[in-house]
């Protein structure tokens, strides 16, 4: 384990050159602070016990989606566009539900309030919640995290909520109930 | 798209991230490890390094940032280092034992030959044992560069603290590039049979990149290379860097179980106790 000074020069394409340390022991420490500050910006942080309720409620809403399987085929009958609008309604009224069962509060606001930023606003957090945790462990969500990154591939959630003006239709989407016993009980 | 919540997002929102060039940032967050070593010591360090978890979240404790805040961040940095530590240190260990138990060039008999025949016990390609020597500890070597760059040694400072390894490339920056190309608005992808079934074929620039840099440090540190050194994304066998991720974190896995079963052999030769499964 030694310094290998012709390597490094190649990491300055990546942008890390800066924090290269030098045999200069004063200089030593503050390259130590500055490691730790360049790191800390590829080191998602350890959710916390209130994401992880949110957490659980994506990976269900997942693992009952088929998105890939409906999306990916030749041959369906629908158009693709349609298609894509089916699913990501799907999964989203799933989520709606869980929410809504699993914080009664949230839930209604989540439904009361028709404010289309407000809420997508909400899913984007939730579905930052399943990335971060992927990358942190990536024996978990094997299935389910490929499932979510081919969704949000589409394009921007943004684009596609507006595209598919999903939200007029949720006040008319009943919580799922027997979903939520399905999941919780695979 | 929302991007990732990192530990210097929070930091930096708060602006606090002066924690992170505190000197207790490096016993805050290091790695314990307690292979041969006695439970004092361990316990020791576990002392040391939750002390000064406990100064540091009093010494930058604020308004808007508390102090579960400043142990969540310290937690996630250690999260890291263990990551990286369970994932790579399998493979260095694997590198070692390959040249330790065998010879770069010379086969002393079948036993310690690691040639290979193309249709012979599942080979598809045929190496003579100093060409799959060679192959082996290039990918290897590569795939230490992958998941964790070359080690950069700093001494922080004189004491039992003292030595702290630093790193620069990692797994996590790498799949924070595939996110960013997987989700790139302008790069679409294209749904073909790719011969494994209908994949999304997409390029991916910026993962592509950062394995040329990765490639070309491996082949330096190695000096030859054996065989193809092409990098494929975005084609037929690497459809996207969704795919492109997953395999690369087939690798540890592969490793691990190898790793633990053989350190369970070699462990029951030196203790020269036959193996008894545990009562279940």
């Amino acid at each position: 384990m030694h310094i290998d000074e012709n390597s490094d020069e190649e990491l300055e394409d990546v942008g890390t050159a800066s924090v290269l340390p030098t045999r200069s022991s004063t200089k030593v420490e503050s390259t130590v602070g500055e490691w730790f500050v360049d790191r800390s910006k590829f080191i998602p942080m350890r959710l916390t016990l209130g994401e992880r309720k949110f957490l659980r409620l994506l990976e269900a809403a997942l693992n009952v989606s088929e998105y890939t399987d409906k999306i990916d085929t030749i041959g369906f009958g629908l158009s693709k566009a349609k298609r894509i609008v089916h699913q990501i309604r799907e999964l989203c009224a799933i989520m709606s539900g869980l929410v809504l069962s699993a914080d009664y509060k949230q839930g209604q606001e989540l439904f009361a309030d028709r404010d289309f930023a407000a809420n997508e606003d909400f899913y984007q957090q939730i579905f930052e919640l399943g990335r971060r945790h992927k990358i942190m462990n990536p024996d978990k969500m094997r299935s389910t995290y490929g499932k979510l990154m081919y969704l949000l591939q589409v394009g921007s959630i943004a684009l596609n909520f507006c595209e598919i003006s999903v939200y007029p239709d949720f006040r008319t989407v009943k919580p799922p109930r027997s979903r939520i016993y399905s999941t919780s009980l695979a | 798209m929302k991007p990732i919540k990192t530990v210097y997002n929070l930091l930096e929102e708060r602006d606090a991230l002066d924690l992170l060039r505190d000197d207790f940032v490096s016993v805050a967050t290091k790695e314990i490890y307690s292979e041969g070593r006695s439970r004092r010591d361990v316990q020791k360090d576990i002392k040391s390094k939750e002390r000064a978890i406990e100064t540091l979240a009093t010494r930058y404790e604020r308004g808007g940032l508390s102090q579960e805040q400043i142990r969540q961040c310290l937690y996630s940095i250690g999260d890291n280092h263990a990551f990286l530590r369970v994932n790579r240190d399998p493979c260095d260990k694997m590198i070692s034992y390959l040249k330790k138990y065998f010879h770069p060039t010379e086969a002393k008999d079948g036993k310690s030959s690691l040639a290979i025949k193309s249709g012979k016990g599942g080979a598809r390609l045929t190496h003579d044992h100093s060409k799959q020597y060679a192959y082996v500890i290039q990918s290897l070597t590569l795939w230490r560069e992958v998941l964790h760059g070359r080690p950069l040694n700093i001494t922080i400072r004189k004491g039992p603290l003292s030595n702290v390894c630093v790193y620069c490339l990692d797994m996590f920056h790498l799949w924070s590039l595939a996110e960013q190309d997987l989700l790139a608005e302008n790069v679409p992808y294209r749904l073909r049979d790719t011969g494994q079934g209908l994949n999304r074929v997409q390029a991916a620039p910026k993962t592509s990149r950062m394995m040329h840099v990765i490639l070309g440090r491996a082949q330096k540190s190695i000096g030859t290379w054996v065989g193809s050194s092409v990098i494929h994304m975005g084609d037929h066998n690497v459809p996207n860097a969704l795919m492109f991720i997953g395999e690369y974190l087939e690798f540890p896995y592969a490793m691990m179980y190898l790793f633990y079963l053989t350190d369970l052999t070699n462990r029951q030769i030196l203790s020269n106790l036959s193996y008894s499964p545990p009562d279940l």
